[in-house]
């Protein structure tokens, strides 16, 4: 307490701290789903379509169910820790194989949202807090808290409804046009279809992030325009825009990484809802189907992914603290 | 009453007054206050202010109603209210039959028919009685019609239903078969009588359609339209006009073995009513159900609050108790409280929820039963919620701890629970206040996550469970369906953010960060 200690002591320290959360996160992910009273072989022992009470029986030793519990736990460390993560329950498929699509086109969506929200929210935070007190101070704080109280899900539809529906500007389902892979196209063709898939999504994401971002840098920035160094900048004579950019951004930034950081679980709950509305096929709407289905082998690993992504990028901000600002003492 | 608590009582008003004093000098705070007040007076005032029961109240109107004021608008003319051919089922006084009915009779020179208004029967009935001119003398068919005519000056109404009951006494020996009708005065009528019987027994119970004639029903499109496919509703009112309701009764005399019998043959017509659903209704429409869509937004704003309320008092409570909890006793508690939220903050909330919901979990179902999961949806959104609160109260606690009021708690003997409730929890419920206030947004935002889902319950009906409905009935073109509730989650959660904000700026100076 009170010591500072090296950097190396700070990173092991958080590093070890990391892999017992992991730990914990991997055991509460077992006992969530199998506590869970919900059975994945009724599907097939409620229709003698599928095979009725036989074939539940013959899943329930395939996916090992009926095996005593410290038996799944080890088989489930190992699917988890090996990166396999077993079969899904409904497409019989490896999940290993079913994730990366799916994980990838999460993250396309959830990075360029977060990367434009980021920038339109600095960028708005800075003129909010240069003009603070006006009129269009007052309208940005007003319109980020609005964007940001709007149901997801409720500006995806009215995205939809004028974007898609009345105006026919872009699609409202999917990643790809099905011309665009078939024939096999040209890379350019490719790459636009998808952007223009993505635009709807994006922009929802990107008008439900913004605000917070907003009003994260218009609270620091205020903060740090009333020091010294501002104000020395000023008689320097230097441009407004270099000194609120520049000097005064630098400093009031580290909020927003750790922000950042912390919020990837929140933009992947709000990703969830965005993927349904528009029916893009990444782990949201992934996570609904496992959910519906009782498809736990696919919960788990879902669970798994996002927390590992929330616990890495924790450690990512912690570390960057001291890049940004060297006058941070680890302790 | 004491003294003292009276001074404690007139020490809390004059508290209260100079926190009002500092709060109605934020503008923002005052505009969330508003907006808070709007929404809970509709809240409650919601059995005032319609009639109807959001979700049991099935066709007030027909299905996919447009609102009201839509007539108004120029392309709305053809859009039709709710219409009832009698406003009373029945003939409930004398005046009501012979004034606003119609009779005819092609009485013939061996039987007659006449009308006779019967108070006795039923509430109030019209009765058709046959007689023969001469008792030796068959009357063949004679043929009676009751009609009334109505103005319809609109397109098609959505569905409609007709009702009508009949007794019948002496038609054994003359049958008579009922029939009846709606068609267009001077259009060409091309479909056959909505319905048609012949009675031939004496019925003091009452005879009734079976099936009702519901436009909707296949039987009845078929017998009315030929097929399950045409609309009988638009069929029959294909344009704005005049329309006539006709019941014929065709009396059958034809019975040799009655020759010589004096007697009457009576038919009793009551209960008979037409009702045309409207393709407008109310100050919002209706939804697939025919339900009224504003009854649905201000009884929405009751569970959406309470919901939201509920949830975000959960939230704190535990916030509170394991923040107090960690920072208090400290040691290996505090790591494993914290840990434990650790761990609950990276695992992804919205599918836990989802989990929690979807799943039947034997507790919670045991504790808030099976028919309704509202309770459940508060739980468990307030299980899931208060791990940010606990981290700060709990800063809070550490610091409170080192403080020498504590310590001088501590040097005259009070216990951990007095210290806990006399001079902790005072010195956060600043915390309190505000942290309570900035839950209720998330509470009711993911309350209408999950609504919209489709995990609603069914007991109740919610904004989000609105925009569902709007969602899978592919009623999101439908705006004044769509946008109501989802303006309301927003305006009601930037209220209690800027409440929120307000409170965090007069309670907490010094915990301030500026906004």
């Amino acid at each position: 307490m009170g010591r500072s200690m090296g950097l190396r002591t700070y990173i092991l320290k958080r590093t070890i701290y990391s892999f017992a959360l992991i730990l914990f996160v991997l055991a509460l992910n077992f006992a969530i789903f199998d506590l869970m009273p919900g059975d994945p072989t009724a599907l097939f022992a409620n229709q003698a379509r599928l095979g009725g009470v036989e074939v539940a029986r013959a899943m329930e030793g395939l996916w090992g169910l009926n095996q005593p519990l410290h038996v799944r736990f080890v088989t489930y460390m190992r699917n988890m820790l090996t990166g396999q993560f077993g079969i899904s329950y409904i497409s019989m498929a490896p999940i290993a194989e079913e994730v990366t699509d799916r994980l990838l086109n999460t993250f396309l969506l959830v990075g360029v949202s977060t990367i434009f929200s980021i920038i339109i929210g600095i960028v708005l935070g800075v003129i909010a807090a240069y003009k603070r007190g006006s009129i269009s101070d007052s309208l940005l704080v007003l319109s980020s808290l609005t964007t940001y109280s709007v149901p997801s899900f409720w500006l995806g539809m009215i995205l939809l409804l004028v974007f898609s529906y009345r105006l026919d500007w872009f699609p409202s389902v999917g990643t790809t046009s099905f011309s665009a892979i078939n024939p096999a196209p040209n890379i350019f063709v490719y790459i636009t279809d998808k952007l223009w898939h993505l635009f709807l999504p994006a922009l929802t994401l990107t008008l439900f992030m913004y605000g917070g971002y907003l009003l994260l840098t218009r609270a620091t920035m205020l903060e740090t325009l009333t020091e010294d160094y501002i104000m020395t900048a000023r008689a320097k004579g230097l441009k407004e825009r270099t000194i609120l950019f520049k000097h005064a951004l630098k400093n009031a930034s580290l909020p927003l990484i750790t922000n950042a950081a912390i919020s990837i679980g929140f933009i992947l709950s709000g990703a969830i809802i965005t993927e349904q509305v528009f029916n893009y096929p990444g782990l949201g709407m992934w996570t609904w189907k496992a959910i519906d289905n009782t498809d736990y082998p696919v919960l788990h690993c879902i669970f798994f992914l996002v927390a590992i992504c929330v616990i890495a990028a924790n450690f990512i901000a912690d570390l960057l603290y001291g890049v940004i600002d060297p006058r941070i003492k680890y302790g | 009453m004491t003294a003292t608590s009276k001074g404690t009582i007139r020490l809390q008003i004059k508290r209260f007054k100079e926190f009002w004093n500092t709060f109605r000098r934020s503008k923002r705070g005052l505009f969330g206050v508003g907006i808070l007040i709007f929404y809970i007076a509709i809240a409650l005032a919601a059995p005032l202010l319609t009639p109807n029961d959001p979700i049991y109240d099935n066709y007030v109107a027909g299905d996919f109603a447009t609102p009201s004021w839509f007539r108004s608008i120029p392309g709305g003319e053809k859009l039709n209210e709710n219409f009832q051919l009698v406003t009373e089922q029945g003939f409930p006084t004398i005046t009501s039959l012979f004034q606003e009915w119609n009779f005819t009779t092609s009485s013939s020179e061996s039987g007659s028919i006449t009308l006779r208004y019967d108070p006795d029967v039923g509430n109030g009935s019209a009765s058709l009685v046959f007689r023969r001119k001469s008792s030796t003398v068959l009357a063949k068919e004679v043929r009676a019609h009751l009609t009334k005519k109505f103005p319809f000056p609109y397109g098609p109404p959505r569905r409609f239903f007709c009702n009508i009951t009949v007794f019948a006494e002496g038609v054994e020996k003359v049958p008579v078969r009922v029939s009846f009708t709606i068609s267009q005065i001077g259009g060409n009528q091309s479909y056959p009588s909505f319905w048609s019987e012949k009675i031939e027994n004496t019925t003091k119970t009452g005879m009734t359609p079976s099936p009702l004639i519901d436009s909707y029903d296949p039987e009845i499109k078929k017998r009315i339209g030929g097929d399950t496919l045409t609309d009988p509703a638009k069929m029959v009112f294909s344009e704005p006009a005049n329309y006539v309701y006709d019941i014929s009764f065709l009396f059958i005399d034809n019975k040799e073995e009655t020759i010589g019998e004096e007697f009457e043959a009576i038919v009793y017509v009551d209960d008979l009513n037409v009702k045309l659903y409207g393709t407008a209704y109310g100050a919002l429409g209706t939804d697939q159900q025919g339900r009224d869509i504003f009854a649905q937004f201000l009884y929405g704003a009751r569970i959406s609050l309470l919901i939201g309320l509920i949830a975000a008092a959960v939230s704190v409570l535990i916030g509170l108790i394991v923040g107090i909890v960690a920072g208090y006793v400290g040691r290996r508690v505090d790591q494993v409280l914290m840990r434990f939220t650790d761990v609950l903050l990276v695992l992804p909330a919205l599918p836990l929820l989802i989990v929690l919901i979807a799943v039947p979990i034997p507790i919670l179902e045991g504790i808030f039963g099976s028919g309704s999961s509202m309770g459940k949806i508060i739980f468990v959104i307030g299980v899931l919620n208060w791990m940010g609160f606990a981290r700060v109260v709990r800063s809070q606690t550490l610091s409170l701890k080192e403080r020498p009021f504590i310590e001088a708690a501590k040097a005259v003997g009070a216990g951990r629970f007095h210290i806990i409730l006399r001079h902790i929890i005072p010195n956060v419920m600043s915390l309190i206040y505000v942290s309570l206030a900035l839950s209720v947004p998330t509470a009711i935002t993911l309350e209408a996550a999950l609504s919209w889902l489709g995990l609603y319950d069914p007991k109740v009906v919610s904004w989000g469970r609105m925009l569902y409905d709007a969602q899978i009935n592919e009623g999101i073109e439908r705006l004044w369906w769509i946008v109501p509730p989802g303006i309301s989650i927003a305006l009601v959660s930037v209220s209690f953010i800027l409440l929120g904000y307000a409170l965090d700026e007069i309670l907490n100076p010094k915990l301030r960060r500026r906004r």
